[in-house]
């Protein structure tokens, strides 16, 4: 059931399994922890052919340029502090305004009220457990969140589980809207935003996505075509 | 299934990431290797694990003993322990801190800090530019600014007083720990004396009654439901402050309430506000004004003086300087008789009422218990001094169901105490690396608690205190481990100010809170709930030992600040010292054997370490007819001389000659009046409204804020500003609304409850609501959430003690009418 290797999707047809494992790692990657200080715009330039891609792939090519400007849109030493600042003030809770804060169980109220380890914890702590999978030792995050639910969806879409990629589709379907609707309320026209609305369009697509992955067209599009 | 794909399943039983996968906006290999961030080379890794069983584990807390029910290793609920005679509510609150939003979920360096070094924008502290740093960087930034400010400024900058309601367990007490770590690293520090809450009372109590009182057993509640007939509750409301203990809570005083209210005993409640004890007791409400205690205290003792009601014989024998304090009481020396009059003028309590309240105590066994709130104020010494005075003119001290009592007012003081052997705990090293925790040979310092502010605006200074003077050191560096000063401490611009001063600020924390975000450095410390440790239950009861039980894997980044203290000491190259090679388990165990060897020598056998920590269950201890029937100060009655008390003269001294030879103008020798800075209707004061500021009802001073249970209290999501029906009226304001509070100090934004059950001048607003200005790096800034200690002022009970005086102050409401800001100190989601 592989894919054929999709060298110029057209707009309007479904994305490849392979771009929704690609958008979906190299989003947990934004979401998971704030860059290096370091970073400098040389290192963010290598996204852009990676970005025009995904925005091609997800249909999504307006926050695909937002994401590009918002790379360049900062002097080239200054990226990475201006990045990490960002970061820091949007999900770490510690700004002038409110977190939004990147897990599940915030967005998943329960009888009392949002707060941290919810009982999406657990289920996705199930779900891991259907992709024979755990939370590496090294990283301290619950599994609910968003970095390792979209590590998981690119998971499980390798692993062709698409019973499990669906459910993990529809679980962040049910809170990346309001998530991302806050964070672009907190950082309009800012980079994370912009990487909100490419989820959004990530998650509108895997839900309507073919249900088979080619692990071997991800590797190859990673290593060739924009790597 | 193409080669690669095969190669992937190969290399993600290590780790699930593509082969060809490098990490986006992470930079080259370079950068990363340059980051101070800690970043895991994959999230996942292959191999499921196995789901575990639902689980209930015993542990304890402030607020009492509990099962946490675990299930997938989340905290689902926290039930009270079976045998809690009155869980508390705010066990909901507790389970919440694990999970709330505004944990502080790694470590972070302020930016400013961090990029330009110790003492950068010291303004900026608060503003929230934090950097996500490892614990490897966090940790080596710490030990080398202790090292430099040590070498630079001497020990004595480096403040660790760290005062707090740390988490309880006889290991993870991280104010012992964070001296442990100084004391072996040699380099000594200034440390702090006395504390937020009796700071006033444990200082004058010495000369008064011969030792602190105020956390020392009082005459137990089956006595009292025996023998009293009246319990008078002055400022004083157990029924609120029981919920919690130091150690962990035992509640017996709940079950003290039902006798006595059994027993049909009549109460009085002296109070601003109808408290829950009160009402618990349908009691009597008497409301004086405000810092009006002492007048009242003394125009019932000048109606017992003039109506021979008092007991000279108890005077005679068991007192010394009455004879000096009589002609202040009634007039020879100033000229003004503190009668029932003059008593009415300043306290507003009628004076017929004050006389019949002095002929109630009299003819009735009498119980005067009396609170912290008084002594929590200018001059606060005089109003415990003044209780004594006329608990010692009544003369049933020593008898059962009689006297006074300074310790019912909280964590169940007159629960009767267990025959317990006492839990070790881990000690601070002190004297062992050549540093230690307070005044001594090697220099070291130690400064009255409430005096941080003073020391930081006065470096250099001298400080009157308790008969001795201080020199006041120059202290560039903080660190807090287990407190919260930017909740407890008064005059929160003042302290602002004074904060600007330091260099370097340290906070061990498990959640945000607004001391957090004015450091430099914070370290993310586990909840009481992610680690294993060991307690006593009640701190008067001593009832139980208690195995504090892991509940859940720590969260987040956080780690112990055993571990914490551990690697600072290690890179100052005494982490061996510090650990002493022992792990958690190690210790717990060793301070349990210690125990069971007393235990042995009291004749009881305690069972084996593993079998009580693996029963899941506090083990019991059993409780004597002696001190089931505890009276205060009976053997002192019964034999004066062989129990003689710890004063200069063996006795209660209503005058004393020590005080005398201070020669304090704020503190004299005997119980006088002395007007505040400010009160209600105090003849130099500007605005109207007192405020009270009593320990909070929903929380344990600002612990549990940051929870959910805030919303149980709160209004309009700020804290509650209650007020009488006529204050709102003259106002315009309606129950619900959001007023504006201010006075010369601050301002802050609270949530109006208006009611009957506050007496008409003054306010109440709970202290220990999290600081949130809406603008930081601005001294006065609005508070938005509503911190009452914007208000309260920054200055000493007196000379003699240097305590707080949180409960003096007054202020203003005004309706608030412009736009409302969000509050956003809980970091909660929208």
């Amino acid at each position: 059931m592989n894919q054929p290797a999709v060298s110029d999707t057209p707009r309007e047809a479904m994305p490849d399994t392979a771009a929704l494992i690609a958008a979906a790692e190299w989003l947990s990657d934004v979401f998971r922890a704030p860059p290096p200080g370091e970073l400098h715009q040389a290192d963010a330039q290598q996204e852009q052919p990676t970005l025009r891609w995904l925005g091609r792939q997800l249909d999504a090519e307006a926050p695909a340029r937002a994401l590009e400007d918002a790379l360049t849109r900062q002097p080239p030493e200054g990226l990475g502090v201006h990045l990490q600042r960002r970061y820091t003030a949007l999900f770490e809770g510690i700004f002038q305004h409110r977190a939004v804060l990147p897990y599940e169980s915030a967005w998943q109220p329960g009888a009392d009220g949002p707060a941290l380890g919810g009982p999406s914890v657990a289920s996705m702590d199930a779900t891991l457990r259907a992709l024979d999978l755990h939370v590496s030792e090294d990283c301290c995050e619950p599994p609910d969140h968003l970095a390792i639910e979209l590590e998981a969806l690119a998971t499980a879409l390798r692993d062709g589980q698409t019973a499990t990629a669906d459910d993990l589709t529809q679980r962040l379907a049910s809170w990346v809207p309001p998530f991302n609707e806050a964070l672009n309320a907190r950082d309009a026209n800012g980079f994370y935003a912009a990487a909100g609305n490419l989820l959004t369009a990530l998650i509108d697509r895997a839900g309507s996505a073919p249900e088979t992955a080619d692990t071997a067209a991800v590797n190859e599009r990673r290593q060739g075509e924009y790597a | 299934m193409s080669d690669k794909t095969d190669e992937l399943k190969v290399i993600s039983t290590a780790e699930v990431a593509s082969p060809g996968r490098r990490r986006f906006l992470q930079g080259s290999v370079a950068t990363m290797a340059a980051s101070s961030l800690p970043l895991s080379t994959s999230l996942l890794s292959r191999g499921a694990q196995a789901q575990t069983g639902k689980q209930e584990i015993v542990s304890g807390c402030h607020w009492g003993v509990f099962k946490g029910v675990v299930e997938d290793g989340r905290a689902v609920e926290f039930k009270p322990w079976a045998k809690d005679p009155q869980p508390t509510p705010m066990l909901e609150g507790v389970r919440d801190s694990i999970y709330s939003a505004s944990r502080i979920r790694y470590p972070m360096v302020r930016r400013a800090w961090l990029e330009q070094g110790p003492g950068a924008d010291p303004a900026g502290r608060g503003d929230g530019d934090f950097v996500r740093v490892s614990w490897e960087k966090a940790t080596e930034l710490v030990a080398n600014e202790i090292t430099r400010v040590r070498n630079e400024h001497g020990p004595n900058s480096l403040f660790a007083g760290s005062y707090g309601w740390k988490s309880p367990g006889k290991l993870h007490n991280c104010r012992t720990l964070l001296s442990r770590m100084l004391n072996l690293t040699g380099g000594g520090f200034t440390s702090s004396i006395g504390d937020y809450s009796t700071g006033a009372a444990q200082v004058i109590l010495p000369y008064v009654t011969g030792s602190i009182e105020v956390y020392e057993q009082c005459t137990t509640y089956p006595v009292l439901a025996e023998n009293t007939d009246l319990m008078v509750f002055w400022g004083c409301n157990p029924m609120n402050n029981s919920q919690i203990s130091w150690q962990v809570a035992d509640h017996g005083a709940f079950a003290g309430f039902d006798q006595l209210k059994k027993a049909g005993v009549e109460v009085i409640s002296v109070d601003p506000a109808k408290t829950e004890t009160c009402e618990y007791f349908d009691g009597e409400w008497v409301a004086p004004k405000p810092q009006t205690d002492v007048a009242l205290m003394l125009g019932i003792a000048h109606t017992l003086y003039s109506e021979d009601l008092h007991d000279q014989e108890f005077l005679d024998r068991y007192t010394s300087g009455f004879d000096d304090f009589k002609p202040y009481l009634i007039g020879e020396t100033d000229g003004q008789p503190k009668d029932a009059e003059w008593a009415a003028d300043i306290s507003g309590i009628d004076a017929e009422k004050i006389r019949e309240l002095a002929r109630r105590f009299a003819n009735s066994r009498t119980m005067l218990s009396l609170g912290y709130a008084t002594q929590r104020q200018h001059h606060g010494e005089q109003s415990t001094w003044m209780l004594v005075t006329l608990a010692c003119m009544l003369g049933q001290i020593g008898l059962p169901g009689g006297g006074y009592g300074l310790s019912y007012h909280y964590s169940s003081g007159g629960a009767p105490t267990h025959e317990s052997p006492v839990l070790q705990s881990i000690g601070d090293a002190a004297g062992s690396g050549g540093g230690l925790s307070v005044e001594n040979e090697t220099g070291d310092s130690a400064i009255p608690v409430a005096r941080l502010v003073e020391t930081l605006l006065n470096p250099g200074g001298k400080m009157d205190f308790n008969g001795g003077t201080i020199d006041l050191p120059k202290i560039k560096m903080a660190y807090w481990a287990g407190g919260n000063p930017f909740a407890h401490h008064q005059d929160r611009n003042e302290m602002l100010e004074a904060w600007q001063t330091l260099d370097t600020f340290v906070v061990n924390d498990f959640q945000w809170t607004a001391t957090a975000r004015h450091a430099d450095i914070v370290l993310p410390t586990t909840t009481t709930y992610e680690r294993n440790d060991i307690e006593q239950v009640g701190d008067y009861a001593l009832s139980h030992i208690v195995p504090m039980k892991k509940i859940v894997e720590p969260q987040f980044e956080a780690r112990n600040d055993f571990d914490i203290f551990a690697d600072i000491a290690g890179k100052l190259g005494k982490g061996r010292e510090f650990t002493e090679g022992r792990t958690e388990m190690d210790w717990i165990r060793g301070f349990y054997e210690g125990a069971k060897i007393e235990s042995r020598a009291k004749g009881m056998e305690m069972p084996v370490f593993g079998v009580f920590w693996e029963s899941n269950e506090p083990l019991a201890f059993p409780l004597e007819d002696e001190q089931k029937h505890f009276v205060r100060h009976q053997d002192f009655r019964e034999d004066p001389i062989l129990n003689a008390l710890g004063t200069a003269t063996g006795k209660f001294e209503i005058y004393s000659r020590a005080v005398a030879e201070y020669d304090y103008d704020d503190c004299p020798p005997h119980p006088t009046w002395l007007e505040p800075i400010e009160r209600l209707d105090g003849p130099t004061t500007v605005y109207p409204l007192a405020i009270a500021s009593n320990h909070p009802h929903g929380r344990l001073h600002s612990q549990l804020c940051g929870t959910s249970f805030r919303e149980t209290y709160a209004v309009q999501n700020r804290e509650p500003c209650w007020m009488n029906p006529k204050d709102a009226g003259e106002r315009d304001i309606q129950d619900g609304d959001v007023v504006r509070v201010y006075n010369n100090r601050g301002h802050i934004l609270a949530g109006a409850v208006v009611t009957e059950d506050l007496m008409p001048g003054v306010i109440r607003i709970q202290e220990g609501g999290w600081f949130d200005p809406v603008n930081p790096r601005e001294i006065g800034s609005l508070c938005r959430y509503g911190d009452v200690n914007n208000l309260t002022p920054g200055i000493a009970t007196s000379k003699l003690s240097q305590a707080n005086c949180g409960q003096t102050g007054v202020a203003d409401v005004e309706k608030f009418t412009d736009d409302l800001p969000e509050v956003t100190v809980f970091s909660q989601p929208s």
